[in-house]
């Protein structure tokens, strides 16, 4: 059995990290759908952008995907586990970091990041290997056995970040990541998804910064209105410059219908 | 004053211009079944003074009933407004909104101060007003007392409402100096409430111990002379008192007026030099935190969750006294009314009943401490989601929060048959007994509270992480705990006289049981799915 197959406790082919099939999500006493049949297979190894205005249902399915929410129909696969028949399989191999950078703020910052290895099952040599790393890149060494309640907006989010990848998850989902980040903060953030891909794993993230998606990204979908409205290849020719034009056109026509 | 209008309408419509978003018809119930309670409470409440006021009459000692009466519900109100000031002036959550608008200080103050006034109002009224109408009616009084009664009730608004003020600022000072002290708090507050109820339980002791000595009731010769004495030293309260029924009215009118000026003149100065400054010095120390060097670890997950479930408890100082503190005065309390029970006499009922008694005072301990249970689900506020993404099922996850609270709860109730067993107020077979009865009893209320709590969690939490509203299912659970230690001591006193006492706790052992499996049942059932339906938009 190959390291990734350990990892992901699968031993099948894994071509896609994650597979989303007709996914439809209504929420409690809603009359709409907020996500409607949407249809998503993300690549091992690439970065996968998620684009669409506020009440899009962008962080509606990442909740979904996180098993956060619970969904109507269809079905989310992550490294080959059902996200509703095996839920435990699916949210071994996830990382996820929260829009609103919500942690136990009573407990420091290494106590909590070691509170979700634990939770996850991470060896010591691994924990500390990785915490070592990204408290050094992102910074925050000096502040890692101060009580997270004195932590700023960035430092907070920074120890979202190093949590959900302390175990080194195949599936890396972020939302909104780079919102109140400093600059040299969000560099750090995209080595370290590039790096992430780099070794096999996927990432997908949502953002409303078109331009940080046009470059960053391999692929990206379009989303309006709890429906897929467009998935876009970056690798093809003038997509990456267009993206924008694209996003504008297919969003605003919708909101003049 | 457009500006304290302003304030003082979006204050208002915070607390209660929200609508619920149940069904209209439980809506409808939950409302009905409250008022229901609190009539039923309120009616008990008149019935029993209307009782009092006419015993004392009878006795000749309505001035003094009058001076007590003042007196009780002067003090009531007071720790009622220390509370209240303090969550509403300094801890409102709002403070570091409103200091950002263009509004001054004064009219946040006075803002904030009217809702708090208004409920001052309420309590005084509901509290006061019927008692000084039914003394009224039942000594006699002639109209001038009618006439006096706002001005009395005025006095008590105003007095208790000063005062509070007075102490919250220092109470503010002391608590953000020991804001990190988390042990220190904990010991502090457990020597605190063990000593009081310690203290409380000997002064009720001593009367006892006086009243048997001396063979004499309450409404004896003796006894009326004590509470003569004392009324006479009980300022200000025996001027209100004075003021009403005429006694030495015009020096009696004239020192309450002094007092009650003086009070709330200090407490204006004060508020105008200090709230500011509170405020700001509150504002800033919720970002004081401690730093703890500690090395990575590596623990079960079971043993991780467990961990961080104390930890999130034992560093909030409301959250450690709520559940590790009265877990801690629990076997206190339990020692101190055996031991007052057993000391009406030997053969007497008093010490026949101590088991029964102490099963009643273990159970209303238990329910006060699991109470805590019935906000398991809605104190993880924001990180709810945190419980929803681990990769640990939510089951276990569950079974770990009742194993922390079960675990506090049954050393508590160790620790108090051992207590019981070592004073030689109970055998060791009954006091074992009695704490196997409470804890079956302990998994039924914590199965049963964190089912309530995994129906409809609140997750209203401030910026502290800690819950700012009362949470329904606490008070159901408290209810229906209280409920259970009253039927269970009732039960307890009558089937020792009826049964014996090994027969009557094989009974309650055997329906305790039931309980706990039931509840049990009503939890596990169909867990993971309602867990896996709760979610935060």
């Amino acid at each position: 059995m190959s390291e990734i197959e350990k990892q992901t406790g699968n031993t099948e082919n894994l071509e896609h990290l994650l597979v989303i099939h007709h996914l439809k999500k209504k929420y409690l006493n809603a009359k709409r759908y907020s996500i409607n049949d949407l249809t998503l297979e993300l690549k091992a190894g690439e970065i996968f952008g998620f684009l669409g205005q506020n009440g899009a249902g962008k962080s509606t399915t990442i909740k979904c995907i996180t098993g956060i929410h619970p969904y109507d129909e269809g079905e989310i696969i992550i490294c080959g586990h059902d996200m509703k028949k095996d839920p435990i399989g699916a949210k071994k191999n996830i990382g996820y970091v929260p829009d609103n950078h919500s942690v136990y703020e009573k407990l420091t910052g290494r106590e909590y990041v070691n509170y979700i290895a634990d939770l996850y099952g991470v060896s010591l040599e691994d924990r500390e290997e990785r915490m070592n790393r990204y408290l050094k890149m992102f910074k925050i060494s000096f502040a890692v056995d101060r009580q997270i309640k004195g932590y700023s907006h960035g430092m907070k989010q920074k120890i979202c970040i190093i949590a959900a990848l302390i175990h080194n998850p195949r599936l890396w989902v972020l939302d909104e990541p780079m919102v109140g980040l400093d600059p040299q903060s969000m560099f750090d953030i995209i080595d370290e998804m590039k790096a992430h891909t780099a070794a096999g794993n996927t990432v997908f993230f949502s953002s409303h910064n078109i331009d940080l998606v046009s470059k960053l990204c391999d692929r990206v979908a379009i989303i309006h209105d709890g429906e897929l409205k467009r998935l876009i290849n970056l690798h093809e020719e003038g997509t990456r410059e267009t993206l924008e034009q694209v996003f504008r056109s297919l969003t605003m026509a919708e909101n003049k219908a | 004053m457009k500006e304290f209008l302003t304030l003082f309408r979006l204050d208002l419509k915070s607390r209660f211009g929200t609508k619920g978003t149940g069904k209209p018809i439980f809506t409808a119930i939950k409302i009905a079944v409250v008022v229901l309670l609190i009539a039923v409470v309120y009616a008990a409440y008149i019935f029993g003074v209307r009782q009092l006021i006419a015993m004392f009459h009878l006795y000749e000692m309505s001035t003094e009933f009058l001076i007590l009466f003042i007196a009780l519900s002067q003090l009531i109100l007071t720790l009622f407004g220390i509370s209240s000031v303090i969550k509403n002036l300094f801890r409102s959550g709002d403070n570091e909104l409103m200091m950002r608008f263009p509004v001054t200080p004064g009219a946040v103050f006075a803002s904030k101060i009217a809702v708090f006034i208004l409920y001052q109002i309420i309590f005084t009224l509901v509290m006061e007003l019927p008692v000084f109408i039914i003394y009224g009616i039942t000594t006699a009084q002639v109209w001038s007392y009618y006439a006096l009664i706002p001005v009395v009730l005025i006095f008590s608004i105003v007095l208790p409402l000063s005062i509070a003020n007075l102490l919250a600022i220092p109470v503010m000072q002391i608590s953000a100096r020991t804001k990190n002290m988390f042990t220190l708090s904990l010991l502090i507050s457990v020597i605190l409430v063990a000593a009081g109820f310690a203290i409380y339980m000997s002064i009720i002791q001593g009367v006892v111990d006086y009243m048997k000595e001396e063979a004499m009731s309450f409404f004896s010769k003796e006894t009326m002379g004590i509470v003569s004495n004392v009324a006479k030293y009980i300022y200000p309260s025996n001027w209100f008192a004075y003021m009403l029924i005429g006694e030495w009215r015009v020096g009696a009118s004239l020192l309450s007026l002094l007092v009650v000026a003086l009070f709330a003149v200090g407490a204006v100065i004060l508020n105008k030099k200090l709230y500011l400054s509170t405020i700001l010095r509150d504002i800033e120390g919720a970002g004081a935190t401690f730093t703890m060097v500690t090395k990575n670890k590596v623990r079960s997950a079971t043993w991780a969750t467990f961990r961080r479930e104390f930890l999130d408890i034992f560093r909030s100082s409301n959250y450690s006294f709520q559940y590790l503190c009265m877990a801690v005065a629990a076997p206190v309390m339990v020692y101190n009314c055996n031991k007052l029970a057993a000391s009406m006499g030997e053969n007497s009922i008093g010490a026949i009943i101590v088991p029964a008694l102490a099963l009643m005072v273990m159970l209303i301990f238990c329910a006060i401490i699991l109470s805590f249970a019935a906000s398991s689900v809605s104190r993880e506020g924001e990180n709810f989601y945190l419980t929803k993404i681990v990769p640990v099922p939510y089951k276990t996850q569950v079974m770990i929060k009742i194993a922390l609270y079960m675990t506090v709860s049954t050393a508590s109730l160790l620790v108090t048959a051992i207590l019981m067993f070592v004073t030689k107020q109970i055998s060791a077979a009954y006091s074992f007994s009695a704490a196997g009865i409470a804890f079956l009893v302990s998994i039924a209320v914590t199965a049963f509270a964190v089912r309530l709590d995994t129906t409809r969690p609140q997750f209203a939490v401030g910026g502290d992480g800690e819950l700012t509203v009362g949470n329904v299912s606490t008070f159901v659970v408290l209810f229906v705990g209280f409920a259970i230690s009253v039927v269970y001591g009732l039960f307890g006193m009558v089937g020792i006289f009826l049964w014996g006492l090994t027969k009557t706790f094989l009974i309650l052992a055997g329906v305790s049981l039931l309980l706990a499996v039931a509840a049990v049942l009503w939890l596990m059932i169909g867990l993971d799915k309602r867990y896996g339906r709760i979610t935060q938009r």
